[in-house]
């Protein structure tokens, strides 16, 4: 039984132990990036909120883990100083719900969404997995060791990554 | 028809808060209502008395002299706060229990109706709303109705969330199709038969239908937008996932913009972190 580490709203976490699992509860409009590198067995799961750390860099500084600029060169930083490599890297991103808003007030899953798509277009890192949008709520899981992913939707449905 | 009968009969049978909760509520809606009273009040229960000083030295509170007395606390922290923790330690019970219908569990309906009521105070001070202890209590309490819906949901549940996901009708309105009343309209009713004050109901029976509010308006929307972002983080949103329905306008009559969201999400974010005592409290 691998030992579950939770990872919150706004943070991260990556490692090389192969007997936990990281876990991510209830991402609505934030994004989980999912991080696996088999051959080195690291393994990094980031829930960032909002896309953009210019709203406040000062909470930046601190929390890193809040925003898509931030949060995610963290997320790869950390997962190469434990021997992981980019090309070997499988990504996955989950996320970015939101509610019934025909204004597009509420658009914080999109614009995540999008952030984390251009951060990625830039540094040349490919998606291999991906269940973004809609209106449902959606739990995520990484057992290190194994690198398997798997997803809760809306508190029942569970489905392998 | 019978079946809104069965759930509405439910409602004579759910256990009533405590007359003391009834009484400080009511006197904290009169707005001369004087602090020493509500003081008065809470002394009447041990069991809130130990819970004002325990929440008041939680980390949330961030106090750096450990409060020994009522007096201390109550002078330190100020009289929203107080009806905050009364009522938090109050009817708690009532919402800690799971709630397989929504696929909540334990605990869950109970941290999003907490987060709902601390954010609710973050906007309500954002925009300078006058009465900030009802419209912490609207908050908590707006989804009570589920505590009763809660089991008739888990029974027609594929049919109200084939509504959802093949029509994309919102949570609310598929389980007043399937069931003849939503949690809603069915929190209110609960609201009428423990006495609450009357903006409180309103808060309750509107907070996903803000344009049917005839009165109270503006508490009916903060709860409205507060449940929302709740929602939208995915905290305690259960079965119902997103599906959540924004009322046109919404952000432009509360006074809010778009940009305005991004903060609160942060804000959102400091309730989680330090909030874990309110959060979780359990009697």
């Amino acid at each position: 039984m691998p030992g579950r580490k939770i990872v919150g709203v706004g943070d991260l976490a990556v490692t090389k132990d192969r007997g936990t699992e990281l876990v991510t509860y209830s991402l609505g409009s934030c994004i989980g990036v999912l991080i696996h590198d088999t051959a080195a067995c690291v393994g990094g799961l980031l829930h960032l909120m909002l896309p953009d750390s210019t709203l406040n860099p000062d909470r930046a500084q601190r929390q890193p883990a809040v925003f898509a600029d931030t949060g995610l060169p963290m997320l790869f930083k950390q997962a190469y100083a434990l021997g992981a490599k980019k090309g070997r890297l499988r990504v996955v991103v989950v996320g970015g719900s939101q509610v019934m808003d025909s204004a597009g007030h509420f658009n914080i899953g999109k614009r995540n969404y999008a952030a984390v798509r251009k951060i990625f277009w830039r540094n040349n890192v490919l998606i291999d997995k991906e269940d973004v949008g809609g209106n449902v709520n959606r739990t995520v899981s990484l057992e290190v060791g194994s690198g398997r992913l798997w997803m809760k939707v809306n508190g029942a449905e569970v489905k392998t990554l | 028809m019978k079946l809104v009968e069965d759930i509405l009969a439910k409602v004579e049978h759910l256990p009533g808060i405590p007359a003391v909760v009834q009484q400080i509520l009511a006197t904290v809606s009169d707005p001369d209502f004087e602090f020493k009273d509500v003081v008065a009040l809470v002394r009447l229960d041990q069991g809130i008395t130990a819970d004002v000083l325990r929440i008041c030295n939680s980390p949330y509170y961030g106090l750096h002299t450990e409060m020994s007395s009522l007096e201390q606390a109550v002078s330190y922290l100020g009289a929203n706060q107080i009806v905050e923790i009364v009522l938090s330690s109050k009817v708690v019970g009532h919402f800690k229990k799971a709630q397989y219908g929504y696929r909540l569990p334990q605990g869950e309906l109970w941290r999003h109706s907490m987060a709902t009521a601390l954010l609710s105070q973050k906007i309500g001070e954002r925009v300078k709303f006058g009465d900030l202890p009802t419209l912490f209590t609207g908050a908590l309490l707006h989804d009570l109705g589920k505590l009763i819906l809660s089991e008739y949901v888990g029974e027609q549940f594929d049919e109200i969330i084939a509504l959802v996901q093949d029509q994309g009708m919102p949570f609310v309105q598929a389980e007043r199709k399937v069931l003849g009343v939503d949690h809603a309209l069915l929190g209110a009713a609960v609201g009428r038969k423990w006495n609450l004050p009357e903006p409180i109901s309103y808060a309750i029976a509107f907070h996903h239908n803000v344009e049917r509010a005839t009165k109270h308006k503006e508490i009916v929307r903060l709860v409205c937008l507060a449940n929302l972002l709740v929602v939208h983080f995915g905290i305690g949103s259960g079965a119902q996932g997103l599906a959540a329905p924004v009322p046109q306008d919404l952000l432009r009559d509360v006074g809010l913009k778009t940009r305005d969201l991004d903060k609160l999400s942060l804000e959102l974010k400091d309730i989680l972190d330090q909030a874990d005592e309110l959060l979780n409290m359990a009697r």
